[in-house]
């Protein structure tokens, strides 16, 4: 497994590094800097302009160097676990990502963690039933859950929980926690929040993930082999869960890769709506304001857990399935 | 040939150029960061598991380089850095793994960046032949055939990738000749 891991691992450098750079120059590409967004709003207050201290913090922010020097300098100081500088919280990166990052991470793995286990007791059922009255019910609420967005989805629950219990919903804690440090009522708190952006968050998710398991180990329920081992006398619960089911979780495994940036970026939209303290909103803020080094970790952070989380799936492909994959025939 | 002849293998050096590239500049990048941070626990942590990695992979590419394989109808002997050998009647377990990318996996991509590892078991003692070995069909070959004549029952992944690349696990198959590449 070693030559494996070094092989993926090698791959990973050369990909973050193109992959930096892309980030660094995208951020760049819209006209002007974060300054000149900030010279905007105070002309637009109607406030002064102090052209001296302008060019001072030009100056202080690298902001005057070329765009090269400044992506290598910010690339030299990600290495250092420097993230940068925010310029509009005037703060560094890592204390303005803090609490965001924990709370973001723990909606997303509450959120993942929902999905699995509705969706795969219900696309299990819906397989083995196939055609059966559960199924089809189960099949129309999983197009209602695609075809319904997620924002819209929590401006309905915001409406009613609103009109029904008058309650507002929105947060993910108690208003008079949100600066306080962490301590069990503020665990609580959190925990009696949760449910809502976990069932608004993983919907979609949950829909997509019944229909796709429900297609795959369909596929795996007509092979020859489930019939062989039917005729043979398998029991039916041992049948499914030890051949077609694991063959079938094979795409979602290949898929775990793209879990890990949702512990980032994830439903930036329903975050906005319910006012969740996450990292999303942040990022929005940050490519608006052209405040680079903090959308630029952000985006750095996603396109690692990316490529870690294709690597991750890599390997836990090759240690479940590791068998050869040919078409056109067996080759000789 | 003949069942009885001996044949030698190695891994070919413009197989190995590769892995040598990879494992000098993944270990140079990774030390390379460690040394210019060394106070920063996360970032020597990191980077340097990812330093110890590649070293231990650069290690394994020169142990290869210097390896020699001979197979007969005894056993295997491996002599490089130190000597190891396994006679057939003494194999105990025999696996053949594939590791591909995540596209060949979905069925994307047919050929190309997988490679196929050899491990056998037996008397206490493990080898583990890499599928850049020249000659590689026929140490499997062997295998195969010591696995069946000591009654080992191999894993169904095995014995897929046994027939995969050519060598029926249950019958006979004529031995492969040195020339007979394999192709991933």
């Amino acid at each position: 497994m070693l030559p494996y891991i070094a092989r993926r691992l090698f791959v990973m450098i050369p990909t973050l590094l193109v992959i930096s750079a892309v980030v660094f120059f995208i951020i760049q590409l819209p006209p002007g800097d974060y300054l000149e967004t900030y010279i905007a709003e105070l002309q637009a207050q109607g406030e002064a302009v102090d052209q001296s201290r302008i060019a001072f913090l030009r100056e202080q922010y690298g902001l005057d160097q070329p765009v090269w020097l400044q992506y290598l300098t910010w690339l030299w100081g990600l290495l250092q676990g420097d993230l940068g500088f925010s310029f509009e919280y005037q703060l560094p990166v890592s204390d303005v990502i803090g609490d965001r990052f924990l709370l973001t991470a723990i909606i997303a793995v509450a959120t993942v963690l929902f999905t699995y286990l509705v969706a795969f007791p219900i696309g299990i059922y819906s397989a083995v039933r196939q055609y059966s009255a559960g199924d089809y019910i189960f099949t129309f609420i999983g197009y209602l859950g695609l075809a319904t967005p997620n924002f819209l989805l929590a401006l309905v629950m915001l409406y009613f929980a609103n009109v029904w219990f008058g309650t507002s919903i929105g947060g993910l804690m108690d208003p008079d926690l949100e600066d306080a440090p962490w301590s069990f009522e503020k665990i609580g708190s959190v925990l009696e929040h949760i449910w809502i952006p976990m069932i608004v968050i993983g919907t979609a998710g949950t829909a997509a993930l019944i229909r796709r398991l429900r297609a795959n180990l369909l596929d795996e329920l007509h092979k020859q082999y489930v019939v062989t081992a039917r005729a043979k006398g398998l029991a039916e619960g041992k049948l499914v869960f030890k051949y077609p089911l694991r063959l079938a979780l094979n795409p979602f495994i290949a898929d775990v890769g793209n879990l890990l940036p949702q512990i980032i970026s994830g439903a930036v939209l329903v975050s906005v709506v319910l006012g969740l303290p996450t990292n999303g909103p942040l990022l929005l803020r940050a490519l608006q304001s052209q405040d680079m080094y903090l959308a630029g970790a952000f985006l750095m952070f996603e396109a690692t857990l990316v490529v870690i989380g294709v690597m991750l799936s890599d390997l836990a492909l090759a240690a479940l399935d590791p068998r050869i994959r040919f078409t056109g025939g067996r080759r000789r | 040939m003949s069942d009885l002849d001996t044949a030698f293998y190695r891994y070919p050096p413009r197989a190995l150029v590769g892995d040598y590239v990879r494992s000098g500049v993944g270990t140079t990048f990774g030390l390379l960061i460690v040394i210019s941070n060394p106070a920063n626990p996360w970032i020597v942590g990191i980077f340097g598991g990812l330093t110890l990695a590649f070293a231990l992979f650069g290690l394994r590419t020169i142990r290869q380089h210097v390896t020699e394989v001979a197979v007969t109808s005894d056993g295997v002997f491996v002599r490089g850095l130190g000597r190891r050998e396994l006679a057939w009647h003494a194999l105990e377990q025999v696996r053949l793994r594939f590791y591909g990318t995540r596209r060949q996996a979905r069925g994307e991509k047919m050929s190309g960046g997988g490679f196929l590892e050899l491990t056998l078991l037996g008397a206490g003692k493990k080898l583990k032949f890499d599928s850049n070995l020249l000659g590689f069909k026929d140490v499997a070959w062997h295998a195969a055939r010591a696995a069946r004549e000591n009654q080992i029952s191999l894993d169904p992944t095995t014995a897929g990738n046994l027939l995969d690349i050519g060598v029926d696990a249950d019958s006979d198959t004529p031995r492969p000749r040195p020339q007979d590449a394999l192709q991933l």
